[in-house]
């Protein structure tokens, strides 16, 4: 294989004397540290963002991930016919589109879901992905190593070494919001800037507009933010963001409407806001917990907290345990309207993973109930497997009782719901399933010792005002069960399907 | 050695050709298995905090940055190291099977991790004498996407044995590729 006679970096800045040698010998280093350092950076910022706007699900995090990575190799092709001076406005272009990428990658979708064609983002994103978001960093790596600026070894341990810095910034700084991610990564970006030698004005000019920009983010990110969920959440014109953060984990978005209503979204779906939703948290938290006055309860997952506070009427202490300490930060903070948080003294909520929560608590509850997202994701599916609710009946006591939704209405056709019911056969004597039409959601009481029987079910339902429900006994359920199987570690498929079903109803 | 000297000029010609290109493509393969597989046990038999999230990462970066500068300096063949990474990753998996949720395991993993993060390391120096940097980290960053997608799809249709099995399997591929196209599996000079 030829290759191109090309001088080496640190070579063709050394005529211009010591200083200017010293500096330039430093350029390269300075391209690949900071390429390292925004790739996390961006990833970080970029993932959570697509996933949103694709509604995020199990194939679209695979998706939106593949995109990303795909842009490295194209960075790795891009290196070889590109010229050290096509770099300067390439970086330039890139340091603008970056810095307000969330902004145009929701006025897109906006505008596609505007004109009837939703489905598009699904191609038009992760195509634009790579060349528009990693390309430009892997180009380095390569280009500097075959212009002899470096080993191989020496340049690609920095760039490694500003990935572990990277990653530093998120862990110390990430939680303070966007902007200050983005003031991390502009600044990252006008330093490649710098090393490329461009002109000290126009460097100047961009470092001022970047800062201008970083000012009036926080407006624009809520606006577009809101724009986005008032044309695809069908929100009324009038609604407005309170919050929006990239948390460790997902995006997490709070928005009220003119009326004064609060919606909480992970990752653009739904978690809290509709009416059904309210239901549920009364059907699902405050009737098992009339019903057994529970000395001791547990939610797991945070939400709206609502469900919490139902609880807590009926309940000697509730302890909430939540993944992402975003999600309940911002539960107390926009949602006491509906979980009293600022006034109930029997609640406490524990940031951890619920998994890692239940195998090393030696607590026992009488009631747990769940309030999770649906198995669009492994990681949410985990929570409707066997193995955890093995764990929950291990600290529930002798007539303690799970609640857990369904997901879906429980049906013989219901792949979902019936799935999530065979797990907890599998583990608790006793299985009553209840769908409750203004709940949405079928739901499911299970313990190996019911305290409470069909007809008390019935009548507390019916003082809550709910009417044309249905309920099934053990026996019922087992029946519509049939042959689904549990879900387990080692079958986990049915994200597959939710996640396909999911994308599948955007194109219909 | 260099590029073309890599490819040999004997009646082997399109087999070592093929293993040429092959050879980092699998390599990512082996890293997006294990990479993926690693994070999905840990998450679900661990913790999926954020803090696992973090600890794998930077261990296998610092585990990547021993390989490249220490450890690509010792007397051993590449694929003892592939080895070492793929003993790690059978230690992390039987640990996390039988001790799940152990917390005070923690550690154990961190430097597990770190393990398997000398390979790509290691794999990465080596190769740069042979390979162009570009080629290189092209076909190694293809493989991993593979990996990544297909590690994700194994587990979700196959469950555990998908992302236990096939980091072996590919493991095998990428030995058989070192020892029958005996330019890979360099020592240090």
């Amino acid at each position: 294989m030829t290759t191109r006679p090309i001088q080496s970096i640190s070579t063709e800045f050394s005529i211009k004397g010591y200083l200017a040698s010293r500096r330039m010998a430093f350029a390269p280093l300075i391209l690949i540290f900071f390429s390292g350092m925004n790739l996390i950076l961006i990833q970080w910022v970029l993932v959570r963002e697509l996933t949103a706007l694709l509604f995020g699900t199990e194939l679209v995090i695979l998706l939106v991930s593949a995109a990303y990575f795909l842009g490295i190799s194209v960075g790795y092709v891009l290196s070889k016919p590109i010229h050290l001076n096509h770099l300067k406005p390439l970086a330039v272009l890139t340091l603008i589109v970056h810095l307000t990428l969330p902004i145009w990658f929701r006025l897109m979708v906006t505008g596609l879901d505007g004109v009837g064609a939703y489905p598009v983002a699904f191609v038009l994103l992760p195509l634009l992905t790579p060349f528009v978001v990693s390309a430009f960093y892997s180009i380095f790596l390569p280009l500097l190593i075959d212009h002899q600026s470096g080993s191989l070894t020496e340049l690609y341990s920095l760039e490694l070494v500003g990935s572990v810095c990277g990653v530093a910034i998120l862990v110390m700084l990430g939680g303070l919001g966007l902007q200050t991610v983005y003031i991390l990564y502009g600044a990252g970006l006008l330093a490649i800037l710098a090393a490329l030698k461009i002109k000290r004005t126009w460097l100047a000019f961009m470092t001022v507009a970047a800062g201008l920009w970083l000012v009036v983010l926080p407006t624009l990110n809520t606006w577009s933010n809101t724009l986005w969920y008032v044309q695809l959440r069908n929100l009324p014109a009038g609604s407005k963001t309170l919050f929006s953060g990239y948390s460790a984990y997902q995006k997490v978005d709070v928005l009220e409407t003119p009326y004064g209503k609060h919606y909480l979204y992970l990752d653009g779906l739904e978690h809290f806001g509709s009416y059904s939703g309210e239901r549920l948290n009364v059907v699902m938290g405050q009737i098992p917990a009339a019903l057994l006055q529970p000395p001791n309860a547990l939610v797991v997952g945070a939400g709206s907290m609502q469900m919490e506070a139902l609880i807590a009427e009926h309940t000697g202490y509730v302890t909430t345990v939540e993944l992402d300490p975003m999600v309940g930060e911002v539960s107390q903070r926009y949602f006491t309207r509906y979980n009293h948080m600022d006034t109930l003294t029997n609640h406490r909520l524990i940031i951890d993973d619920a998994k890692h929560f239940l195998a090393n608590t030696h607590a026992r509850y009488d009631l747990v109930a769940t309030d999770v997202p649906a198995a669009f994701s492994i990681q949410t599916a985990t929570l409707y497997s066997e193995s955890f609710y093995q764990s929950i009946a291990d600290h529930l006591t002798p007539q303690g009782v799970l609640v857990v939704g369904l997901t879906s209405t429980f049906a013989p056709d219901d792949l979902v719901s019936r799935r999530i019911a065979a797990s907890l056969l599998v583990v608790f004597d006793e299985v009553m399933v209840i769908t409750a039409p203004s709940a949405g959601w079928s739901f499911a009481y299970a313990s190996n010792d019911m305290p409470f029987g069909r007809a008390e079910v019935e009548t507390a339902l019916q003082a809550r005002y709910e009417t044309g429900y249905v309920i099934y006994d053990t026996l019922a359920v087992e029946t519509v069960v049939g042959d689904a199987k549990p879900i387990t570690l080692d079958s986990m498929n049915i994200v597959l399907r939710v996640s396909f079903d999911r994308i599948k109803s955007r194109f219909e | 050695m260099t590029e073309s000297k890599a490819v040999l000029s004997s009646n082997k010609m399109s087999n070592s050709q093929l293993l040429h290109r092959v050879y980092p493509l699998l390599v990512g393969l082996f890293l997006g298995f294990i990479q993926t597989g690693l994070f999905f046990q840990l998450s679900f038999t661990f913790s999926s905090s954020f803090r696992t999230y973090v600890m794998m990462v930077i261990c296998w970066l610092v585990g990547s940055v021993l390989g490249l500068r220490v450890a690509t300096k010792w007397a051993v063949p590449t694929n003892g190291f592939l080895l070492i990474a793929l003993l790690a990753y059978g230690i992390s998996s039987v640990a996390l099977h039988l001790r799940p949720f152990e917390t005070t395991f923690g550690i154990l993993y961190a430097l597990l991790i770190i393990l398997m993060g000398i390979y790509p390391g290691v794999f990465f120096a080596r190769m740069s004498s042979i390979y162009q940097a570009r080629r290189l980290f092209f076909q190694e960053n293809n493989g991993f996407i593979i990996g990544l997608v297909g590690a994700t799809l194994l587990f979700m249709l196959v469950g555990r044995l998908g992302i236990w099995v096939s980091p072996v399997l590919v493991a095998g591929l990428v030995t058989l590729s070192g020892m029958y196209g005996n330019q890979y599996d360099i020592h240090p000079a």
